[in-house]
């Protein structure tokens, strides 16, 4: 298969794209900044460049799911962002869809994989 | 961090962003580049080396745009597409639009039933409709054109010339006083297509005069109209012109300049031939206006006006003090421009 790196690439990516809202709400459980984010996922092998993070985070504000500050009182000011009450039910719910969909998945290859043994 | 392909990087992001949100997202991406600079404190290499690896790093300015306004991967035409098929387009559209309006412009001067002074409503109006058809079936196929082949080539992956980025290419932030706002631009494009159809289209219409006589009458004398239709078509040719540099650049450049000065020149011949002619104001309105108040409109009331020679002391006075002020705004206008081009080039 000629293009199988380029394809496995771009399904790796979907696969992880669908994940990061989960993860960056996750994160913001407790107060972090956009740089901070980068290097935490980053550290943690879920790697999300700046310019992914910097808009999704503005994004998850808008919806009402983050808010955020700006802590001026260090040399550069910093935005933080937090988890609203709304953010954290709706990332309650979502992680226990992940949960679910990630069990039925894994549910599915296992079963697959055995028959293929026999 | 202070420096000016920072600069010139945050501008390129958030230039075409609404204005509430310009101040905060600016201040983030320098917070965001300031974090990632900081972190190579201690590896090797200058200052500028390691400001243009961060700002290669963060993708083109265009990119991180699309990012923050949204980007939807099931499109018609993704990225790095999206960018190149917008510029076209806005071009494709404006040159259509453009040609379109001239053409039948040249048509409607040639069709237009001079000797008979009573053009009438009917007649403007099938002008008016035939351009707006026109126009209308024409954007619309360009922009068909356009984006079915645009579809087609990020359907197919074909590769498009799309201009590399590179950080040092990134254009200058213009200085405030540098910069040219679209309302400037609409506010020309807007007096250039009425002063089209008032005094080249209507000439035997121009500025009706209602109440003053038993029939509406024009405000200025049409044949003087006709007889200088094509520098008033001249004068409206340059202010497009200027407006579509000016659209294009967005900012105070020589090319903009050039266009200025041309601009103010082709007024102030205008203002100098058309508005410099005794005959130009209807002599209908000049003897009504004598009759109802008492004062003659030519001259100082009827005496010459002190300070000028010639004809000009016994123009009509409304029309002396618009031809002094174009051609003072004119010289204002162009000197202004210089000081906001050269200046801001320091």
């Amino acid at each position: 298969m000629e293009d199988f790196d380029a394809t496995f690439l771009n399904s790796s990516v979907e696969l992880r794209r669908g994940l990061t809202n989960l993860v960056v709400l996750s994160e913001c459980r407790q107060p972090t900044y956009g740089y901070e984010l980068v290097k935490s996922l980053e550290k943690k092998g879920f790697p999300l460049d700046a310019n992914t993070i910097y808009p999704l985070l503005r994004r998850l504000e808008k919806q009402g799911l983050l808010n955020s500050d700006w802590d001026t009182s260090m040399e550069k000011p910093r935005k933080y962002y937090q988890i609203t009450p709304e953010g954290a039910r709706f990332f309650e719910q979502l992680k226990a869809y992940w949960n679910e969909t990630n069990r039925t998945v894994k549910q599915i290859i296992e079963e697959q994989d055995g028959t293929q043994i026999n | 961090m202070e420096h000016k392909l920072i600069d010139r990087y945050i501008y390129a992001v958030t230039r075409q962003m609404p204005k509430k949100e310009v101040a905060d997202i600016s201040r983030e991406l320098d917070e965001l580049i300031a974090s990632m600079l900081s972190e190579r404190a201690d590896a090797p290499g200058s200052e500028d080396e390691k400001v243009r690896q961060v700002l290669t790093e963060l993708g083109s300015p265009g990119e991180l745009a699309r990012e923050y306004t949204g980007a939807v991967d099931e499109s018609l035409i993704g990225q790095p597409y999206y960018s190149l098929y917008l510029k076209v387009l806005k071009i494709v559209l404006f040159a259509v639009a453009l040609g379109l309006t001239v053409s039948l412009l040249v048509s409607v001067i040639n069709d237009l039933p001079f000797a008979d002074p009573d053009v009438s409503m009917e007649w403007f109006l099938n002008e008016f409709v035939e351009w707006f058809t026109s126009l209308f079936s024409g954007l619309l196929g360009a922009f068909a054109w356009v984006t079915i082949i645009f579809a087609i080539l990020y359907r197919k992956g074909v590769k498009v010339d799309v201009v590399p980025y590179d950080p040092d290419n990134l254009p200058e932030v213009p200085s405030e006083k540098a910069r040219i706002g679209r309302a400037e631009i609409i506010g020309d494009v807007i007096f250039a297509t009425i002063f089209t159809m008032l005094f080249i289209v209507l000439p035997n219409i121009n500025i009706p005069i209602i109440g003053m006589s038993e029939k509406p009458f024009p405000l200025f004398n049409p044949e003087t109209l006709v007889g200088v239709r094509y520098l008033l078509i001249a004068f409206v040719v340059t202010i497009i012109l200027e407006a579509i540099v000016k659209f294009i650049d967005g900012r105070h450049t020589v090319r903009v300049f050039a266009a200025i000065a041309l601009t103010s020149l082709v007024s102030i011949a205008t203002a100098l031939t058309w508005l410099g002619n005794p005959l130009d104001i209807n002599p209908i309105f000049g003897e009504r206006f004598q009759e109802l108040t008492g004062f003659s409109i030519y001259g100082f009331n009827g005496q010459p006006v002190p300070g000028f020679g010639g004809e000009w002391a016994s123009l009509p006075l409304p029309l002396l003090i618009a031809i002094v002020v174009i051609v003072a705004a004119s010289i204002l206008e162009v000197v202004s421009a210089g000081l906001n081009t050269f200046q801001s080039r320091n």
